[in-house]
């Protein structure tokens, strides 16, 4: 059974989205914390 | 093995950049370790670290050079199922979540996972425990100085021992400098340089190629590998699991971070790690599916990562995918060096050899065992014996034969030492045979549905009714004992 | 196979396994040239497929479907190697949603134990009730 083109598509694109999600929200907690005194 | 004729990027370059960022990452290691000569500030980064720290530090701790590197691998020898099946690495760190929070509450003077087994199951099981502890430990530092060299040599044609000699330098060096603050400080630098990395490697990847023309040109060449009831993949999927299970549960490098960090982080820090980190494998996988559709020759799957970021990006792929893996490679490294080290601290030096070990003198020490571990792993990776994922995937026998004793010792009073040591022992032997026999892709989950079988028979055969009180300890005295009390 | 004595020139041949049940294996090769690699359904070499030509020294097949792969590499001045055999032989499906089904129980079974217990205010040692 192989994958579809368009689910091959999906796959990748949806994991692309959500790694270029992932600094945005480090830097976002980093700033949050640090604001509160809580980094380390 | 140096079969690659043609590396992209030429040695000067890549000396550079090797050099521009060791600078930087001893830089702040000794910035970072200002003010840590208490044990608990070099070891436990005073057990205070934030989430967003603490969520940077374990997503970038198993963002090791094997997603960057092993999942393309994979990719390429398992197709679509072992780049997804490599993903499922993030299900342990999200089972860890719940974990981490009870460590933190059961045990909140406690050092490393050792210290638990010990507690909780006793002297004989302890010891099974740390010698398979121990014995991934090597195997994963042994697998990230391979790694290192491999990568360098491949990329920039600088010999395999050179690279592999700096990289393992250079994690020592700040490790020992700045203990444990230096881990994770450094950590989230190198997250983000993972982190953007990948995207803009896949991103110039599909914009070149296009995923379509991937598509179709690996359903001509390799079509088995789009196929999801591949056999061998899927009889991966679950063993990779398992085998990431395995790895999380039992490893003092994330105990270490659960004894680290403040109070109600452990549990959103791993959750909200696992959730970013589990796209990577596919980011990073998906572009060995891209060989087809260049014409590029793999002439050894473990390098097949980089060559392709090469071919495709040239110089700027190249140089990024070494800043790229140079910081998943130290961002491992470091927190193994840290890690282990303290277990051999507290485990084999202060509870075998010297009991009355002070907190000054277990610092000391565990500088000094920082720099052994180097000295080891270097002398182990310089015949460079076997391919990456083979290496890592020997261990999974032995750790996932460790998931029901720890997480049953922690949830279930009934729990017994003797479905503990039987788990440990009779899992690892049966995963081990499975994995030669098989596959290396059935030995974890060989390893842990025996050890599960184990440990739940000896927890109904004769229930333990284990008090948890038991597990708090105190800690090591700051300075020699005077007679009497503490 | 190997009739020939060895001479300068002599390309050589070679596969990591001889049987591959997850359709990938490497091949490798000893040549004084760049080659040609070859490859047939046929022993005989009778439909013949380039399947790389240069100056690397190996080359990782995957994604076979199950058979029998002839390979042999040519060098460039018309000498063929020892011909090598692959035969891939996938793992029959069963067994491979066998050992699925066996990690998806063990995975279950571990989410339980962890579930459960994490709620479970019995499983909490007597001084820290009060807090959980």
């Amino acid at each position: 059974m192989i994958i579809s083109t368009t689910a091959f598509a999906w796959l990748v694109g949806v994991a692309l989205v959500l790694t270029i999600a992932a600094p945005i929200i480090l830097l976002g907690l980093l700033i949050a914390d640090w604001k509160k005194g809580r980094l380390w | 093995m140096n079969i690659v004729n043609t590396a992209i990027l030429d040695p000067t370059t890549g000396w550079l950049i090797l050099a521009a960022f060791s600078a930087l990452w001893i830089a702040l290691g000794w910035y970072f370790g200002r003010n840590t000569q208490q044990l608990d500030d070099y070891v436990l980064a005073g057990r205070r670290v934030g989430l967003a720290l603490g969520t940077a530090t374990i997503m970038a701790t198993w963002v090791t050079s094997n997603t960057t590197m092993a999942a393309p691998q994979l990719a390429l020898q398992m197709g679509v199922w072992g780049m997804i099946g490599y993903s499922l690495g993030s299900v342990g760190l999200l089972m860890f979540a719940p974990l981490a929070r009870r460590i933190r509450r059961l045990m909140p003077s406690g050092y490393t996972s050792g210290d638990f087994v010990r507690l909780r199951y006793g002297n004989f099981a302890w010891r099974v425990f740390l010698l398979i502890s121990l014995f991934y430990s090597l195997g994963w530092l042994v697998s990230m100085g391979m790694a290192g060299g491999i990568l360098i040599h491949a990329l920039t044609g600088i010999p395999y021992h050179y690279g592999m000699t700096v990289i393992l330098s250079i994690c020592v060096g700040y490790t020992l400098l700045g203990g444990l603050r230096a881990v994770i400080g450094t950590d989230f630098i190198q997250a983000l340089l993972i982190l953007s990395g990948a995207v803009i490697i896949a991103v110039l990847a599909i914009r070149q190629i296009g995923l379509d023309t991937i598509h179709a040109a690996v359903l001509a060449e390799r079509p088995e590998l789009l196929n999801l009831l591949m056999p061998a993949s899927i009889m991966f999927l679950f063993n990779n699991l398992l085998f990431g299970v395995g790895e999380i549960f039992h490893s003092n490098v994330w105990w270490s971070r659960a004894f680290a960090f403040r109070e109600g982080v452990g549990f959103r820090a791993c959750l909200l790690a696992g959730l970013l980190w589990a796209p990577i494998p596919i980011v990073a996988g998906f572009i060995a599916l891209a060989t087809p559709a260049l014409g590029l020759n793999v002439p050894a799957a473990d390098m097949v990562g980089p060559m392709v970021a090469a071919q495709i990006l040239g110089t700027t792929g190249a140089v990024l995918v070494l800043i790229m893996v140079f910081a998943a490679l130290s961002s491992s490294l470091d927190s193994l060096l840290a890690a282990t080290s303290i277990l051999v601290v507290e485990d084999i030096y202060r509870r075998h050899l010297k009991p009355e070990a002070t907190a000054v003198q277990m610092r000391r020490a565990t500088a000094r065992i920082i720099v052994g571990l180097g000295i080891l792993t270097w002398i182990l990776c310089a015949p460079r014996l076997t391919t990456l994922a083979e290496l890592l995937y020997f261990t999974g026998a032995f750790v996932a034969s460790t998931i029901w004793p720890v997480a049953a010792g922690l949830f279930w009073r009934r729990a017994n030492s003797a479905g503990a040591i039987a788990g440990m022992i009779l899992g690892s032997a049966a995963g081990l045979y499975s994995y030669f026999a098989v596959g290396f892709y059935v030995a974890a989950l060989v390893g842990a549905a025996v050890s599960m079988t184990l440990v739940i028979a000896a927890s109904f055969l004769k229930p333990e009714r284990f008090d948890f009180g038991n597990l708090q300890e105190i800690h090591p005295r700051e300075s020699k004992p005077v007679s009497g009390g503490l | 196979m190997l009739t020939n004595p060895a001479l300068a020139g002599d390309v050589q041949l070679e596969s990591d396994t001889d049987v591959a049940t997850a359709g990938y294996f490497q091949l490798r090769w000893i040549a004084d040239s760049k080659i040609e690699l070859q490859e047939s359904r046929s022993a005989s070499f009778e439909a013949v497929r380039v399947v790389y030509a240069g100056s690397d020294a190996a080359r990782v097949i995957s994604g076979k479907p199950d058979g029998d792969w002839y390979y042999r590499a040519a060098a460039t001045n018309g000498d063929f190697s020892n011909p090598v055999k692959v035969t891939v032989r996938h793992h029959p499906v069963e067994r491979a949603l066998g050992y699925f089904v066996v990690g998806l129980i063990v995975f279950l079974t571990t989410l339980l134990l962890i579930i459960s217990g994490a709620r479970d205010r019995e499983q909490s040692p007597a001084g820290l009730r009060k807090r959980i």
